[in-house]
């Protein structure tokens, strides 16, 4: 079996995830603040470790969460409030397009969202056009999650800081793939989810906050210090963070981030390399429709295609099934791209990993040769 | 040769009507010839061949050639009652 679906849940996972996890599971238990046998430093070492990989400007502003979709709720409800004009783009995921839709119901904010071109390029000029007073906020993903097209952040938080807004990026398609400053960046908000190119585990997401960036709490509960007070303790992280923590998703994050420290540039520039190759033969198969331009701007390592006359979640079931090859197909969770990208009822999505090899790509592009042969 | 369980399964369109059917045993050459005779088929020869057939206005089914699942695709209009016709026609085989 040949797994190309790392834009969903990154496997395999690298050796040292496994090991710190396991031992981490096996130990005694370590519940953050809440332990008087040892300090295991967890979970602030690893707040650290993830400041220093982002550059984020003070652990205490790396707050862990089940999720990016738990981490972007948090903060849009946190951050907004009726009348806050906000900007975000076709190119967005669910976890940020659904919480955004029912605060524009619930709560009045009002929405724009700026197109993309066919290959899910958000344009900054089309950022900057919807920009007015009340722009609180600008919402955007770093990474197209369905054609991996990097955006120009540093510009989208230009255009946000010169009308008085934040920018949030969503990192979850790129956290670990692709250099990430926060501060150099521009970014007030920066979000990822930890089981994808960090190789952690389902169940951990990340967000980190600039200095002047104060949502207010999205939970509130047990944080194991200050117990006397009545409500959340003010100071970060904790006014951030409630209830038991997912201390083992948390170790494989911080296992992940190690891997890729010590071993991630040569093995991302291999992965890059094979993805602009496989890219490229995928595009010379005729009858395939390839949702990239990979020798154009910076790409994660996303491959969207379709087979003309076949429907994408019949082209998925195809390669899985026929050819042990696990894609994805749909929409992706991101609805509003399709649009753009002239495919309404989705794209199969072929997603590299480190992990996978010139064999794997070689299958693939053997697989979809072979069923655009049988359509003939 | 029997049915023995039914999941409805999700895609990501609101209102799809998608079952998995799962038999006894695997969908052979002659189950998928009867299968055939009830709409149009397209046969894909791979190592493990892919199968569609397309009963039109009322389903598809899709699946693997000798694996004892497929997947019946139901038109909106009726859906369930097609489910029902897709059963008796199978039971109609044996």
């Amino acid at each position: 079996m040949i797994y190309l679906n790392n834009a969903a849940t990154s496997w395999p996972k690298p050796e040292e995830v496994l090991v710190q996890v396991n031992r981490h599971i096996c130990d005694l238990p370590v519940t953050p603040y809440r332990s008087a046998l040892h300090n295991s430093g967890l979970p602030d070492d690893v707040r650290k470790q993830t400041a220093d990989f982002f550059h984020v400007h003070s652990a205490d502003s790396v707050i862990f969460v089940p999720s990016a979709t738990f981490a972007l709720n948090a903060v849009l409800y946190g951050l907004l409030n009726a009348g806050d004009h906000i900007i975000t783009t076709a190119l967005e995921h669910n976890s940020l397009l659904r919480p955004l839709k029912t605060l524009e119901r619930e709560k009045n904010i009002i929405l724009d969202i700026a197109p993309c071109s066919s290959t899910g390029f958000v344009h900054p000029g089309d950022i900057q056009k919807l920009v007015k007073n009340s722009t609180r906020l600008i919402a955007a993903s770093h990474a197209s999650n369905v054609t991996g097209r990097v955006q120009e952040i540093q510009a989208f938080a230009r255009i946000a800081h010169n009308s008085g807004a934040y920018f949030l990026c969503d990192a979850s398609q790129s956290a670990g793939s692709i250099f990430i400053d926060m501060q150099n960046d521009g970014m007030d908000i920066l979000v990822f989810a930890g089981h994808k190119n960090l190789f952690g585990l389902q169940g951990i997401g990340v967000y980190c906050l600039s200095e002047n960036c104060r949502p207010r709490p999205f939970i509130s509960g047990g944080t194991g210090i200050k117990s006397d007070l009545p409500e959340q303790p003010p100071e970060r992280p904790i006014i951030y963070e409630a209830g038991t923590q997912n201390t083992a998703g948390i170790v494989s994050l911080q296992a992940g981030m190690e891997f890729l420290k010590r071993k991630g540039q040569n093995l991302l520039l291999s992965k890059n390399t094979l993805f602009k190759e496989t890219a490229a033969k995928m595009k010379s198969i005729p009858g395939v429709t390839v949702y990239c331009e990979q020798d154009t701007g910076l790409h994660e390592t996303v491959l969207s295609f379709n087979i003309e006359k076949l429907p994408c979640d019949q082209t998925g079931i195809m390669l899985e099934r026929s050819f042990d090859i696990i894609v994805r197909s749909g929409l992706h969770c991101a609805p509003l791209i399709h649009k753009y990208l002239n495919a309404p009822r989705g794209t199969v999505r072929a997603s590299f990993s480190v992990f996978n090899t010139e064999s794997d790509a070689a299958a693939l592009i053997n697989a979809v040769q072979n069923i655009t042969d049988s359509i003939k | 040769m029997t049915i023995i369980q039914i999941k409805k399964i999700e895609d990501c369109f609101d209102g799809s009507m998608i079952y998995e059917i799962i038999f006894n045993s695997p969908v052979t050459r002659p189950l998928l010839d009867y299968f055939a005779g009830l709409g149009a088929l397209q046969y894909y020869n791979f190592t493990r061949p892919f199968y569609k057939i397309t009963v039109l206005g009322k389903y598809e089914l899709q699946g693997i050639l000798n694996e004892s699942q497929l997947k019946i695709i139901l038109a909106r209009d009726n859906p369930l009652q097609f489910l029902e016709e897709f059963k008796i026609k199978f039971k109609n085989w044996q």
